[in-house]
């Protein structure tokens, strides 16, 4: 029997599918408009052109392009129309742009860098916990033994 | 076709049922033949290792297998639900929570308590799971404390409760100002090192499995000590039909090699079928024959109805102090069982389980949370909002036992196939007005835990046109039952009219309890196991007594 080993479609390249240069240039602008530049935090423009490239599918590609090249411009204005106007097509672009933002480790270290305990890969390091679970000082509640179960009046 | 093996016990499915069984009969000296379609898992190829683990799970770690759309998969059409199952070494235990609840005594016995739809006794009683719910608790390695007096008294847990982050004492306080009932959750996760395994690092993501061995899947419960005893499991094994001899009997599985195409035939006198709720039927049904023309052990139109899945209410909910909801197992924290019996007075019959704990990760609270109802802010509004959210939330479920039905179901598609040409199981499922209003009567519990817990806000998916749960829990669909006009198996699992076939997993469940029905499904496996040695001992065929049967 051969062995078969899992793959795995979300890892950068699995597709090397990529975007067209005008494709990945605005999901860059669009990036910019949804999550820009903080005093803090990077906007999420090319991190999010690098991350969907890297792990995009053809027919992911294509919804993207599709979404994107009937923008008439990428501004605040365009992406607040697509959001009023296809919620569904504006969820694809956030929710492209919002994982591959809090996906990067760029980001996650500048949270950590700012106070976050949140440290990225959650293996191998994990997180110390001191505190012992709280315990029900005032046990409450009961069950029905077996021989105990009777018709209910409905 | 290759030539015919000969084997003494064939098992279908390397998840819980199956690994439950194969590793009892191993021990016991029964040689055993495993097929997984599946692939085995290395640590490494868990998610939690990387940064965008999140994206993961849109991905390979998907929990439905028309998203994932791996060969191994299999599709679900049809609608209802989001099927949720994972076809690996392990099954859906690679992809879980460890929720560790035990059904309570009158949960066996829903039918003596109003018999509403198709709700029937089980045949067999919580009394006599109890025993393999303790030994099912230490193969698990099982983490919890002691002394819950909504349960019948048990033994210790084989591990003390975990540690959890700060939303664990949010919770408690928040069920204490209203006088609820709560507990610790027990989780199938060691909180200390186990058996070889490494205890938890509280790492805050369990549900693509666990590189580090801490999550009690079947794999670490039963596949590596049954390859240690000599299990043979053959993995991308896809199971094409369970075959039968000329009197009926189960004879031996058809598999095809999902790697080389080539197909292969194991032939023996026991049949374990272990496939979970939808794989089950599904391989039930595709095994139709000219004795048994509507599928295997159908003779009364059972395989495939009465799926229950438990109704879901899932929630967010957002407080002003750090919660820590990224730190910690994802298993839960804290159950309450205060409205877990049936009560009259709401209109409804059945009970419910509130589960509270830790959430996703900064993608996930980016967008939503785990309901996905109100993502953060784009815009200039985006860093100010997600620093209010991130670190501020809490996971909750509402979880009920609904009701079995006829016309929830399991069935075949007429059109469409596997990656290798099997048709592939179609779902149906609708709730019970009963259901529903258990539904909204939680639903309103959740809201009031969140005011009482000093929430900021709460997000909770609606029961209404939208409502498509989660269908973690795939149950009811072979189900055990006294009289084969009504259920698939009898109380040892054997299947009604088919000698030398038992089916053992969540498919088996006469009804479907309102708690995560893992535990229930190991020690439902290991009673079994028991049976089939006893049989073999005493040189007794397996086979279903067409009598109707006692409680055992």
């Amino acid at each position: 029997m051969t062995d078969i080993t899992m793959r795995h479609p979300s890892r950068p390249g699995f597709y090397n599918c990529g975007l067209p240069a005008a494709v990945r240039s605005s999901l860059a602008e669009a990036g910019d408009v949804l999550i820009p530049r903080s005093d803090t935090m990077p906007p999420a423009g090319d991190i999010a052109a690098l991350f969907v490239s890297e792990r995009v599918s053809p027919a992911e590609a294509a919804e993207l392009e599709g979404i994107l090249g009937a923008l008439t411009e990428v501004s605040v204005a365009t992406l607040t129309d697509l959001e009023l106007n296809r919620p569904e097509r504006f969820a694809v672009l956030r929710t492209w742009v919002y994982q591959a933002y809090y996906g990067s480790p760029v980001v996650t270290g500048l949270m950590q860098l700012q106070g976050s305990a949140y440290h990225g890969a959650p293996q191998p390091f994990g997180y110390e916990l001191h505190e012992d679970a709280p315990v029900p000082t005032e046990p409450r509640g009961t069950f029905i033994p077996t021989e105990e179960v009777v018709r209910v009046r409905r | 076709m290759s030539a015919v093996e000969q084997a003494e016990v064939v098992v279908i499915g390397a998840g819980v049922g199956g690994g439950a069984i194969a590793s009892r009969l191993l021990e016991s000296g029964v040689r055993v033949v495993m097929l997984e379609q599946g692939p085995h898992i290395d640590p490494l190829d868990h998610a939690q290792l990387r940064t965008d683990w999140e994206f993961s799970l849109t991905r390979e770690w998907a929990f439905d297998p028309n998203v994932r759309g791996l060969d191994e998969d299999y599709p679900v059409t049809g609608d209802g639900f989001n099927p949720f199952l994972f076809n690996a070494v392990g099954g859906s235990t690679n992809h879980y929570g460890g929720f560790w609840h035990r059904m309570k005594p009158a949960e066996f016995r829903k039918g003596t308590e109003h018999g509403l739809a198709n709700s029937e006794d089980w045949p067999i009683s919580h009394e006599d799971l109890v025993p393999y719910y303790e030994e099912n608790d230490r193969r698990f390695g099982v983490s919890g404390l002691a002394g819950d007096p909504s349960h019948p008294p048990r033994e210790p847990r084989p591990t003390p409760p975990l540690r959890h982050g700060p939303y664990a004492r949010i919770i408690a306080d928040g069920l204490d100002r209203l006088g609820w009932h709560w507990w610790p959750a027990d989780n199938a996760i060691a909180s200390v090192p186990y058996r070889g395994r490494q205890a938890c690092n509280n790492c805050g993501m369990c549900t693509p499995g666990c590189p580090r061995g801490s999550l009690g899947t079947a794999t670490e419960a039963y596949i590596k000590p049954a390859l240690r005893a000599g299990l043979d499991l053959r993995v991308g094994a896809r199971v094409v039909r369970i075959c039968t001899d000329h009197t009926g009997k189960a004879s031996g599985v058809e598999y095809v090699d999902r790697a080389t195409r080539a197909m292969h035939r194991v032939d023996a006198p026991l049949v374990v079928l272990a496939a979970n709720g939808i794989g089950t039927p599904r391989i039930l049904l595709n095994s139709a024959n000219a004795q048994a023309p509507h599928g295997l052990a159908n003779e009364h139109d059972q395989v495939g109805r009465n799926l229950m899945l438990h109704g879901y209410v899932l929630a967010d909910i957002w407080y002003d102090q750090p919660t820590g909801h990224f730190m910690g197992p994802w298993g839960a924290s804290t159950f309450s069982h205060e409205f877990h019996a049936t009560d009259a007075m709401r209109g409804a019959v059945n009970g419910m389980t509130l589960t509270f704990g830790a959430g996703f990760g900064p993608a996930a609270v980016s967008l939503g949370g785990t309901t996905g109802i109100a993502p953060v802010a784009w815009g200039q509004a985006h860093h100010a909002e997600f620093a209010r959210a991130f670190d501020h939330n809490v996971f909750a479920a509402l979880q009920i036992e609904d009701l079995p039905q006829s016309d929830n179901r399991i069935t075949l598609d007429p059109d469409v196939v596997d990656s290798s040409g099997i048709p592939a199981a179609r779902r149906h499922y609708r709730l019970h007005e009963n259901d529903r209003t258990l539904l909204e009567f939680g639903t309103q519990r959740l809201q009031e835990f969140a005011t009482a817990s000093g929430a900021r806000s709460i997000d909770v998916q609606p029961v209404d046109d939208r409502y498509n749960p989660p269908g973690w829990h795939l149950m009811g669909t072979a189900r055990m039952g006294a009289r084969p006009e009504s259920s698939v198996v009898d109380s040892w699992h054997r299947a009604w009219n088919v000698p030398g076939l038992v089916i053992c997993d969540g498919s088996s469940m006469t009804t479907g309890g309102a708690v995560n029905p893992t535990s229930t499904i190991g020690a439902m496996a290991l009673r079994c196991a028991d049976g089939l040695i006893a049989s073999m001992r005493s040189g007794l065929a397996v086979a279903a007594d067409p009598a109707p049967a006692g409680r055992a």
